[in-house]
């Protein structure tokens, strides 16, 4: 092999890795037409990577590259860190390693934690553990475990010097065999009293879990490594693994959603049932079945493996292990009543006042705040006060080691930004700013004050496989403070709930923070969630601009409607699902278009301040009523009402080009492309504007760069032939739509565009025989008149052109509008059926 | 002093693309390691396991502490140390192939990375010459696959180190993986 064949290679390789396995066969054969050797090759290759192969072998054993944990500095035992002498290593887990230590100032032992390094990678990594811990070591309670100091070495690793206790963890004690019946209920009171102070504080464990639970010689509880499991979220595990135990995850953590303080009962309740049983309740080989297990098996009842237990206790131990937190003990007090006995008075003595509160998902940042004012950093109260109005969503980073998964993390940045731009009163910074951090490591300051945002989402994405883990944190632009942050754990095809919750998430966490007041709350907080799940669905289908897709967009946004008959928007999003699929004649437009009138009606009706509607309304006039004024007047009023709104750009710059205004309607295509960079319709749009308007040189260019974002969009490649096809190379305009045909497969509008380049390339015979095809509805039972008239037109059959443009008027085909400026008519200008059809829909040649 | 303004001198030339500082470094921290390296294999070690990252790491922090040289980065250091460690680990399994052929000495209970390079000396050889013949097809590739799988660098730690986008790294690492599994899968016997 030559270095220039492995590029050939690559460059065959890089472009058919994006795609899905079945389209993949296709494309080498198309690809490597003229080279079975090239095809031979890729194809090895693309076995060789899809798989695990000797080199993965290597690096399982060698336990560490890959995109594996980063190296862990841990310090030697004998050496001195600060005034602490390490002398023995006591443990190590995924959130550091613990060795015992003489404080040498004051002559005491000490346990030192010291974190992975990469904790304090970034400075806004680094504080954001600074606040969690000293939020924690504020915790004054007998079953806490003290925190002396949080300290750093001179080689910027972070530790923690806590308490050295004589005793083991529950963890240890466990291992034993169940405890005594007495003895776990009087670990796990003082478990729940510890927690219970903490909820006080407003700071959930999230970890719970006997090897966080020191048992003193005494028998007294230390509870150990609080709002440390927060902190995972930044580590850098192996793809796909995690750190540490599932076994004592709640359902919701193991769903990835956000979890508030009654997932520490969930815990408990684990923990509890174990000591009881001496074995989990939730099992199973492996971690996801461990998992699935945890959503949805019901454990065997304690009473069952040990009657003993007593009924009482049994149904203590159910309760915390109800899978709906609604169900569970909502508080740790409760939970203590139903342990017998109320909270102790050391405990009680000890919490500060502050009243229980409903945790939402911002049980972590309240947190931080907490922490923040305790150790009067002066940082978070300046931003206390701004309004949490804006966000600006960073790309997700993949550091998955597949860049075959970019689409992923920027397609889920898209649609984040998207779906936080549907939340009244929430500004998102437009994706281009967004997507100019792409690739650079970023200051969350910098960030909001370049793009004026108050806060800011940023991410990543690992997982291997079918796997999927998406971290994503909420940070205040002011001060780097993590407001909120989750761990989504997923399956590959589940990218779309991910979605949806990490934005119903950062919309409740800056909802909380605005006490409802700059957001839209009556909108937003009156939402049915799953009219708003329908909802967000309906957009994600809308957005796939496929007939099947479109479908099912209409079909979620009337759940969505019937769950909330007021949701304006989901009426809005009905309307624009009926606008598309009159548009492609997936619906005849007689019934489509109409139905996309009354829903946008309906939505203004409902909120008259919508831009979307109106948008919608002007598509309508556009290419069902063909009235042009309207047109005009709609669109420009959608987007005097909001600027930023890329589709009425986009779909005015429709009407622009159908009016012949084509230096105008470029300029708007560029606007909307602008908003929405990496929209793939936007980009394509734009070509098709081009063609239109003569530029075809451009247009090619569009769709080239259309078709590098996404190597499967039909429409980029339909528009790239035809408009090849119009520039007279007309060898590319038959490969480019024969691959398009494929694609697509078989779409009949596709077909016809093969037809007709097959005419203008003198091929009547396959012209003829694509024809038959298309006029007997083709694959998809519709049959595009519009389109199959100008197959005839490059026949040289004016007659039956004109004819089958007749029968698109009868249908109303929204094709009609461009009947002026579409180049393929020329051709019939002099005819007058042709200038007859002009003048119906109210055009002059 | 003379021997740290040197160290300094030749990181300085290193980055700024001079190959052959690169070769004058490389004594020093070939070194570090290997005495590390070594330390393990004699069982110098208490209870904690030492991967090649960690031991990398260990290396950097003595060499950052003792020559008080200005290294550009944490992440140029790791990407020379990778290159050290591929030798180290080599040098170690070809050994230990000498040994078995000779008849075969007493088995080294160890569990880290030197141990691995001994049980899997068949393999990590294959992969060293696979690297080399994929360093003739695409240069920058083949220090990709180092810096990761010799030095645990991370995608962005080794677009830094070697000068060029995270997502070029990501690229070449995806290219050389493939490359890689193919090459040593049909060289198996």
């Amino acid at each position: 092999m030559t270095p220039q064949r492995w590029r050939q290679i690559q460059d065959v390789l890089a472009a058919v890795l994006p795609l899905a396995p079945e389209a993949r066969a296709a494309f080498l054969d198309e690809a490597c037409r003229s080279d079975p050797g090239l095809r031979d090759e890729v194809a090895a290759l693309l076995q060789a990577h899809d798989g695990l192969g000797p080199i993965d072998a290597l690096a399982e054993a060698f336990a560490g590259p890959l995109g594996g944990p980063r190296p862990r500095a841990a310090p030697l035992e004998g050496h001195t860190v600060a005034q602490y002498q390490v002398q023995e290593k006591l443990g190590g887990g995924g959130m550091g390693v613990v060795y015992r230590a003489l404080d040498t100032t004051l002559q005491r032992p000490v346990a030192l934690k010291f974190l992975p390094p990469h904790l304090a990678a970034s400075p806004e990594a680094k504080q954001r553990f600074l606040h969690e811990a000293q939020a924690a070591s504020a915790l004054d309670h007998p079953n806490i475990c003290t925190i002396h100091e949080i300290g750093q070495t001179g080689d910027d690793q972070l530790f923690i010097a806590m308490a050295f206790y004589e005793g083991e963890t529950l963890k240890k004690k466990i291992g034993r065999g169940p405890l005594p019946v007495e003895e776990a209920v009087h670990l796990a009171r003082q478990i729940a009293e510890a927690l219970a102070a903490a909820h006080a504080a407003g700071i959930v464990h999230r970890d719970v879990k006997p090897a966080n639970v020191m048992v003193t010689a005494g028998g007294r509880v230390k509870l150990l490594d609080f709002g440390l499991a927060k902190l995972e979220d930044v580590t850098l595990t192996r793809a796909g693994t995690r750190l540490g135990t599932v076994s004592y995850m709640s359902p919701e953590q193991a769903r990835g959603d956000t979890v508030d303080a009654r997932t520490d009962i969930w815990a408990l309740g684990v923990v509890f049932y174990e000591m009881l049983a001496g074995r989990r309740p939730f099992r199973g080989e492996g971690e996801q079945a461990v998992l699935y297990s945890i959503r949805e098996a019901a454990p065997e009842p304690v009473l069952a493996l040990r009657p003993e237990v007593g009924e009482a206790l049994s149904e203590v131990v159910d309760r915390a292990l109800a899978k709906d937190p609604a169900a569970r003990y909502q508080t740790m007090d409760a939970l203590l009543g139903a342990l017998g006995g109320e909270r102790s008075e050391a405990g009680r003595a000890r919490r500060s006042g502050r009243r229980w509160r409903r945790y939402t998902a911002l049980a972590g940042g309240i947190a931080v705040l907490l922490g923040a004012l305790w150790i009067g950093a002066g940082l978070l109260r300046s931003s206390e006060g701004a309004a949490l109005d804006s966000v600006a969503v960073l790309p997700l980073e993949n550091l998955s080691g597949d860049p075959g998964r970019d689409y992923i993390a920027d397609g889920m940045t898209e649609e984040l930004i998207h779906t936080l731009g549907q939340v009244g009163g929430l500004r998102v910074a437009a994706r281009t700013s967004s997507f100019a951090f792409q690739g650079r490591p970023v200051d969350v300051r910098e960030v909001g004050r370049r793009l004026g945002v108050a806060t800011v989402l940023e991410g990543s994405l690992l997982g291997s496989e079918e796997d999927l883990r998406i971290v994503v944190r909420l940070v205040g632009a002011a001060d780097g403070l993590q407001i909120w942050s989750g761990t989504y754990d997923r399956k590959l095809e589940e990218v779309l709930a991910i979605q949806n919750d990490i934005a119903r998430a950062v919309a409740s966490a800056l909802e909380g923070r605005l006490g409802g007041e700059a957001l839209a709350a009556a909108a937003w907080a009156a939402l049915d969630p799953v009219a708003y799940e329908h909802y967000l669905k309906g957009r994600y289908f809308w957005n796939k601009r496929t007939a099947a897709g479109l479908h099912r967009a209409v079909d979620h946004f009337r759940q969505a409607i019937d769950r909330a008959p007021t949701y304006a928007r989901a009426y809005a999003g009905l309307a624009d699902a009926y606008c598309i699929l009159g548009f492609y004649d997936w619906q005849p437009p007689r019934e489509a278009f109409p139905k996309a009138r009354a829903a946008a009606q309906r939505a203004l009706e409902i909120d008259p301040s919508m831009a979307e509607p109106h948008a919608a309304l002007g598509y309508v006039a556009l290419y069902y009523d063909w009235d042009w004024e309207e047109s005009e007047r709609q669109f420009r009023r959608a987007i005097e009402r909001n600027p930023r709104y890329a589709v009425a750009h986009q779909w005015y710059a429709n009407y622009l080009t159908a009016m012949g205004r084509f230096e105008e309607a470029a300029r708007e295509m560029q606007w909307g492309l602008a908003l929405d960079p990496l929209s793939l319709i936007n980009a394509a749009a734009l070509g098709w504007t081009y063609t239109y308007a003569g530029r075809y040189d451009e247009a090619v260019e569009e769709f080239r760069r259309t078709l590098e974002m996404d190597r499967s969009f039909v429409l980029a490649y339909l528009w790239l032939g035809q408009t090849y096809e119009l520039q007279g190379r007309t060898d590319l305009a038959v490969d480019t739509l024969r691959h398009a045909v494929g694609l697509s497969g078989r779409d009949p509008i596709v077909v016809a565009a093969l037809a007709r380049a097959y005419a203008v390339a003198g091929d009547r015979r396959r012209a003829e025989a694509l024809l038959e095809e298309v006029e007997g509805g083709g694959a998809a039972g519709y049959v595009p008149s519009y389109e199959i008239a100008a197959v005839y037109a490059a026949l040289g059959h004016a007659g039956a052109a004109v004819a089958w443009l007749d029968r698109a008027y009868a249908e109303r085909s929204h094709s009609l509008a461009f009947l002026k400026i579409d180049p393929r008519w020329r051709p019939l200008h002099p005819h007058p059926g042709f200038r007859r059809r002009l003048a119906a829909v109210g055009l002059t040649p | 002093m003379e021997h740290q303004n040197d160290v300094s001198q030749l990181l300085a030339r290193w980055t700024e693309g001079d190959p052959e500082a690169l070769q004058r470094l490389l004594p020093a921290v070939y070194d570090e390691l290997h005495r590390l390296a070594h330390a393990q294999l004699r069982g110098e070690r208490r209870d904690h396991t030492l991967n090649t990252t960690a031991l990398i790491h260990e290396a950097y922090l003595k060499l950052a502490r003792l020559e008080t040289v200005a290294w550009p980065s944490r992440a140029h250091f790791y990407a020379l140390a990778a290159r050290v460690m591929r030798h180290i680990l080599i040098n170690y399994a070809a050994r230990r192939k000498a040994q078995k052929r000779g008849g075969g000495l007493h088995a080294v209970p160890l569990d880290d990375a030197v141990a691995v390079a001994y049980d899997r000396a068949d393999e990590l050889l294959a992969l060293d010459e696979a690297l080399t013949r994929l360093a003739a097809l695409d240069e920058r590739q083949s220090r990709v696959v180092e810096c990761r799988f010799f030095g645990g660098l991370s995608l962005d730690e080794t677009a830094e180190a070697l000068g060029v986008s995270p997502a070029t790294v990501s690229r070449d690492w995806t290219m050389a993986r493939a490359w890689l599994n193919r090459a040593l899968r049909d060289d198996r016997p």
